[in-house]
């Protein structure tokens, strides 16, 4: 993308974070229209922090920031609230939580009023929403939230783009849509930062990379492909077992109100198996889980589970009971000895203390398959599991995974992350309500 | 819950005419004063009828699902302590009559809410001169689904790790508190821009008239038979 004319975006951060806290500093960058950064980097790198020191958000946080920061002039830490929303467009990892309307009309129009400016609801249909005008915003596929919220961002005039994790969530489909929106964004003389553990993904656009590490820039310049970590994700070995531990035969289910999202899908899951179930956004991955866990109950044909399933859902905090891992694993099991050698073998050692809110979303799924694991469980259901990891802790959680199907845990994952498709037995794809195995993983 | 009152949108009867709704609204309210039997049957039926027809059958089960909780309840109530000797005497044709009645009560409630259009009040309290709040009613459609759905799946993960429902309730508030977390984060400068036009509604000329004349029916039968 071409560069021109004065910075857009303007940081100069000799010290911000938190009290007695993280921090980042020496950052000093500058974007002007038409150009992309994309920043890279581990967890706990600092790429959260800048992004909040960048829109301002750290002083809800109670941060501080030793340095200046200017976003099309403007001071985010000085400007009124309006003129900032008007500046900056800000996508969360999870678009939903960007959204406080609660029809797509409705927010449309309030975050256009919000930024003073009177909205034409016809102009949804740009975007592919105009039919969905009427629609709760509740229940949408995480690409339409980021069309919306995409909607909202360009028709309000946002300079400024500060995008985390836009992929995660999102189907093949509907990644290369965003990534041209982000494209057309630049070619009108707008600006954006990326936060991306697949910085790859953006090269076409030929953006800055920037990789940081303990809160200051490891490297920041022109993209290179060669400096990009890549995952490690082991090899499983074919399954050991022979006994089928989950099957659905011919199974159809449909909500209230509307068509049926799962016809006559089958599936045998072996002991020691591990599944993958990937298709497009709001094509009944989730469902299906949720049916072969039992927590929904097919309108036709039937599933024989052979022992113990659990199910950890996209929000691995719903899985708990007890507020810390060590009484989450305490109470799984009576068997002190087990814990101790789970824990070691899983290593969150370190974790047993810290309160789950402070744990990130990769060390709750972490603990939570531990747990499993001492409940005997037969059959483990996990929902988008790699949602937001950076490269070690997928290869993390995906040892974990390995060494649970070693243990002879049958486990089921939907996921649109092609960084896992390595490790899976067999391969599922849903569309349009149809279940195909497609190809075998290893 | 979440069928009765927060599965659609802005359609259907949330699109009568503010002023048809607060004179429907009206009419049930003195008719449930009069509080004639005959006209709280017509008033469920009417209600089921018009929730199955505009709102989806899904809304007239839940609704009947839901209201028949309170209302099994105390006809349960009232009869098992008449039968203990305590008086009035309940037969058991009364219970089933107090059932009635309080099933009529509380879907004709849940109709209510359920006309009640979130982007119609922020739009009064902007016009209220209250902008800052208008974004309060919104915030709860669009929250409260979500908190419904973590309570579900919670006790849902609750099930299948065998434990009981009371200690279930804790992940449910903990991730919803995340959430409300999240939204302030992700709409920071947002939440401090109160919005400056109102937002565009819809009305809808043919459920106004069919509103209008279910009360006026209502209102007929209660004053004249």
């Amino acid at each position: 993308m071409s560069s021109s004319n004065e910075p857009l975006i303007k940081v100069d951060i000799i010290k911000a974070g938190y009290p007695n806290g993280f921090s980042i500093s020496n950052i000093k960058l500058e974007l002007g229209p038409g150009q992309l950064l994309v920043v890279t980097g581990p967890s706990g790198s600092g790429k959260t922090t800048l992004v909040k020191t960048i829109s301002g958000l750290l002083k809800l946080d109670n941060g501080y920031i030793d340095g200046k920061i200017s976003i099309a002039g403007k001071d985010p830490y000085k400007e009124d609230s309006r003129i900032l929303y008007g500046l900056i467009g800000y996508i969360p990892q999870e678009p939903w939580y960007g959204i406080i309307g609660y029809t797509v009309g409705s927010e449309y129009c309030l975050a256009l009023s919000q930024a003073g400016v009177k909205c034409l609801e016809e102009n949804l249909d740009e975007y592919g929403l105009g039919e969905l005008l009427d629609h709760v915003t509740y229940g949408l596929s995480a690409g339409q939230y980021q069309r919306l919220l995409w909607a909202t961002s360009i028709d309000r005039g946002v300079k400024a783009l500060l995008i985390d994790e836009p992929l995660v969530y999102i189907d093949k489909y509907s990644k290369n849509k965003f990534i041209n929106t982000v494209r057309e964004h630049l070619e009108k003389g707008g600006s954006a930062i990326v936060i991306d553990h697949e910085p790859l993904a953006w090269s076409s656009l030929e953006p800055k990379l920037m990789i940081m590490s303990r809160g200051v820039i490891e490297y920041l310049g022109p993209f290179k492909r060669e400096l990009i970590p890549e995952p490690g994700i082991p090899v499983k070995k074919a399954s050991i077992y022979d006994e089928t531990i989950l099957e659905a035969r011919r199974i159809s289910y449909h909500y209230p109100a509307s068509r049926f999202i799962i016809r006559g899908a089958s599936l045998t899951l072996r002991r020691g198996e591990i599944i993958g179930l990937t298709g497009p956004n709001g094509s009944g991955k989730t469902t299906l889980l949720k049916i072969l866990a039992g927590l929904l109950k097919p309108d036709k044909g039937v599933v024989v589970r052979n022992g113990r399933t659990l199910y950890i859902p996209e929000e691995p905090l719903l899985y708990y009971t007890h507020p810390t891992p060590r009484e989450e694993l305490e109470n799984s099991t009576s068997d002190k000895e087990l814990v101790r050698e789970v824990v070691e073998l899983f290593g969150i050692g370190d974790l047993l203390d810290e309160p789950l809110a402070k744990l990130s979303s990769g060390e709750r799924r972490r603990v939570a398959v531990a747990s499993a694991i001492l409940r005997k469980t037969d059959v483990l259901l996990l929902d988008e599991p790699s949602a937001g990891l950076d490269p070690y802790s997928l290869s993390v959680l995906a040892e974990t995974l390995v060494e649970a199907s070693s243990r002879g845990v049958g486990i089921v994952v939907a996921t649109h992350d092609p960084r896992l498709m390595g490790l899976f037995d067999k391969v599922y794809v849903i569309d349009g309500g149809v279940l195909k195995r497609v190809l075998s993983g290893h | 819950m979440y069928r009765a009152l927060f599965l659609k949108g802005e359609g259907s009867i949330r699109s009568v005419y503010s002023t048809a709704k607060l004179t429907y609204t009206v009419i049930i309210v003195l008719s449930i004063i009069i509080g004639r039997d005959k006209a709280l049957l017509i008033l469920l039926l009417a209600h089921v009828l018009m929730g199955a027809l505009f709102i989806g059958r899904e809304w007239a089960s839940a609704s009947i699902i839901l209201s028949s909780i309170p209302a099994g309840w105390y006809a349960l109530t009232a009869y098992t302590v008449s039968l203990l000797g305590i008086p009035p005497y309940v037969s058991l044709v009364d219970a089933l009559m107090i059932y009635a009645r309080v099933l009529s009560y509380s879907i004709t409630i849940l109709f209510i809410a359920y006309m009640v259009s979130p982007v119609r009040l922020a739009n009064i309290l902007i016009k209220m001169g209250k902008p800052g709040s208008s974004i309060m009613p919104l915030l709860t459609w669009r929250l409260m689904p979500l908190g419904l759905k973590f309570m579900r799946e919670s006790m849902m993960i609750g099930s299948l790790k065998g434990e009981p429902a009371s200690k279930r309730l804790a992940p449910a508030l903990a991730a919803l508190l995340e959430a409300g977390g999240k939204t302030l984060h992700a709409n920071y400068h947002r939440l401090g821009s109160p919005p400056i036009h109102a937002l565009p509604v819809r009305n809808n000329v043919k459920y106004t008239v069919v509103i209008l004349s279910v009360g006026a029916a209502v209102l007929i039968i209660q004053l004249v038979f």
